[in-house]
């Protein structure tokens, strides 16, 4: 059997696997470590997975995973999510769908504190939705703008997600994080337009709220002024090369616990469950990397990405092509996958692939899987509201009553098309999300 | 009888909680020597010795007093693509599945890690800058021996594989309920 041939054996292993409600983590260590006995030998499967265990379970570069999360968790605990909303809507509230708009840019503000999207989505959720109800906006727009809002949490930093890459591709953590900025800051500027384009056809759909004088937004901005300050703190630290992205994520939960202990919001039997969660969380992430390891280990060994990479070159595509022909899947596979399962499959074998393009692309290898990185977030983006499965959307399904699937997934449409411009925008200008990266110190 | 085996499960869900919290302190110091390391660097000219070590030591202890209670409350990422198989005897069966299959798997991993436990004790492994206290160290090494940390990463793995299994036989006992935890959705607007 040729390399192509055993690799979609293996990967169609795993589908079935994972639609049996297998875990992803174990759907891919299995067939990794069975892939790679038949290809081996069973002996050396086995022992590859001790190791393995014994290094990623010891890993200071994995630390950065549970810190930050755990920094998310205090802030999102704490209750800080409803000062931001505030805060941006005492700026954007007075204007026609300003209350989505204040949406769209407190999800962004909240994401540049929390890592996940459906963190991101279900908070967000919990503070705009009353108040857009309020304003009589309607649930279309209302929904989706916190849908699409909450998808940049995983893009604007510390991203899990981009943690994840970094870890699977030993790409530096701290530039993946200072590439996803600008993008970030693109996404919450086109989400406002597409905001701004759906109540320019329908003004009744978001009707403007009240006015706030610059007293009272001055008062909004003191009230968030901690929650800024941390995230300038982390990521400026990561930036200016104070710290190194487990030392600012280590850093940024300290100062997350000393909000949420000033806040005075939280029991400290909550203190305990957000410990308990960031560290179970933690857990979640290393089998995952666990499992994309040995599949990757697997897939390797198979000889895919030389297989793809003859195919490429058969075909004599431009390398342009190729990123958009990966982009494409990607968008496809969205509409089935949860995004972070995405990833873990794919990753292992286009990130071989698209090194190779480094040169004709004109970036060095380091820089060309940054770039990709990105991509690779900002497609999953997508793919958090694209249907049917748009994760974001049925976080929203679940939290929000009386709206069906339908009603949101038809809102999130203008939103959807932002995304794909936006993406094609950092496909065509890679240096959107390599400024700031080459940049560091 | 069922009054025992709930009592059982539960007694058993709050073990693995608690062992779950242990993991959050553990969280909780590794915050601590970061900030003790960063603050120590900048503004004493004396980062905390060792502090990269401690970190990925710590680390064990954040990963591994989760799984237990990772495993026994089912908290995996699944890709939910398809409800019927989450639901009634054919969710009751694949969870069974499931737990056989990655209780075994475990159990593998443990064995390997045992045996590399055991080698590192025969190699007399130590780590690089962690001073051990005189009642852990070797006779012919100041440093810890690795084989403490990477026993405790076998034993942590059995001690999962045991709540697994635990899992497994309270299921097992309830044919058609769901080896997953309910979701409870919280409505507003």
């Amino acid at each position: 059997m040729g390399p192509l041939t055993i690799s979609f054996i293996g990967f169609a292993a795993i589908l079935v696997l994972a639609f049996l409600r297998f875990p992803l983590a174990l759907s891919m260590g299995l067939v990794g470590v069975i892939g790679f006995g038949e290809l081996t030998n069973y002996r050396a499967a086995i022992s590859n997975i001790g190791r393995l265990v014994m290094d990623l379970g010891q890993s200071y570069s994995l630390s950065v995973l549970p810190l930050f999360i755990l920094m998310g968790l205090l802030v999102e605990k704490g209750g800080m999510a409803k000062q931001l909303y505030r805060a941006a809507y005492a700026f954007l509230g007075d204007k026609k769908g300003g209350l989505a708009m204040s949406t769209v840019v407190a999800c962004g503000m909240f994401s540049a504190i929390s890592g996940s999207s459906i963190a991101t989505a279900a908070t967000m959720s919990k503070v705009a939705m009353p108040e857009m109800r309020r304003y009589k906006y309607a649930d279309s727009l209302a929904t989706a703008s916190i849908a699409a809002g909450g998808t940049l949490g995983i893009l604007i930093p510390p991203s899990v997600i981009l943690v994840i890459y970094g870890l699977l591709t030993e790409q530096s953590i701290g530039k993946l994080f200072m590439a996803g900025f600008l993008p970030g800051m693109l996404g919450i500027l086109f989400y406002t337009l597409a905001v701004f384009f759906v109540v320019s056809r329908n003004p009744t759909l978001g009707p403007a709220g009240e006015k706030t004088n610059w007293p009272e937004r001055l008062l909004a901005l003191k009230n968030v002024w901690t929650t800024l300050a941390l995230f300038i703190f982390v990521i400026g630290g990561i930036y200016i090369g104070l710290f190194s992205a487990t030392e600012a994520a280590g850093m940024g939960a300290a100062g997350a616990l000393i909000i949420a202990i000033s806040s005075g919001n939280l029991k400290i039997s909550e203190y305990f469950n957000v410990l308990r969660e960031a560290s179970v969380l933690a857990a979640k992430l290393f089998a995952l990397l666990f499992g994309a390891t040995m599949f990757s280990n697997f897939l390797n060994r198979a000889g895919l990405p030389d297989a793809l990479l003859g195919i490429i070159n058969s075909f004599d595509l431009s390398a342009m092509a190729v990123i958009g022909i990966i982009l494409l899947i990607y968008i496809l596979l969205g509409c089935v996958f949860e995004s972070m399962s995405m990833i873990l499959l794919t990753v292992p074998i286009f990130v071989p692939l698209v090194k190779n393009l480094a040169p004709e692309l004109g970036l060095g290898p380091d820089l060309v899987l940054i770039w990709f990185g990105i991509l690779v977030v900002v497609v999953t983006e997508i793919s958090l509201i694209t249907p049917p499965i748009g994760l974001n959307v049925f976080v929203l399904k679940g939290v929000v009553k009386n709206v069906s699937v339908g009603t949101i997934f038809y809102g999130v449409t203008p939103f959807w098309m932002v995304d794909i411009i936006r993406l094609a925008i950092i496909v065509l200008f890679p240096a959107i999300a390599l400024f700031l990266p080459s940049m560091m110190f | 009888m069922n009054e025992f085996l709930n009592y059982l499960e539960r007694l058993a869900l709050e073990v693995s909680r608690f062992i779950a919290l242990l993991a959050g302190i553990v969280l909780l110091w590794i915050v601590l020597v970061t900030c003790v390391d960063v603050i120590g660097r900048y503004f004493f000219n004396s980062p905390l010795y060792a502090g990269a070590e401690i970190i990925q030591v710590s680390m064990a202890g954040v990963i591994f007093f989760s799984l237990p209670y990772m495993f026994f409350k089912n908290e995996h990422i699944i890709v939910d693509l398809f409800p019927i198989f989450k639901k009634g005897y054919i969710g009751w069966l694949l969870g069974l599945l499931f737990l056989a299959i990655g209780g075994y798997s475990l159990w593998i991993i443990g064995d390997k890690t045992f045996s590399l436990a055991m080698r590192s004790l025969e190699d007399g492994d130590t780590y690089e800058y962690i001073i051990a206290p005189s009642f852990l160290a070797r006779e012919n090494s100041e440093f810890l021996p690795k084989v403490y940390l990477d026993t405790y990463i076998a034993v942590s793995i059995y001690f999962t594989v045991f709540m697994i299994y635990l899992k497994f036989f309270f299921v097992l006992l309830k044919p058609g309920s769901s080896a997953e935890p309910n979701e409870e959705n919280e409505e507003i607007g």
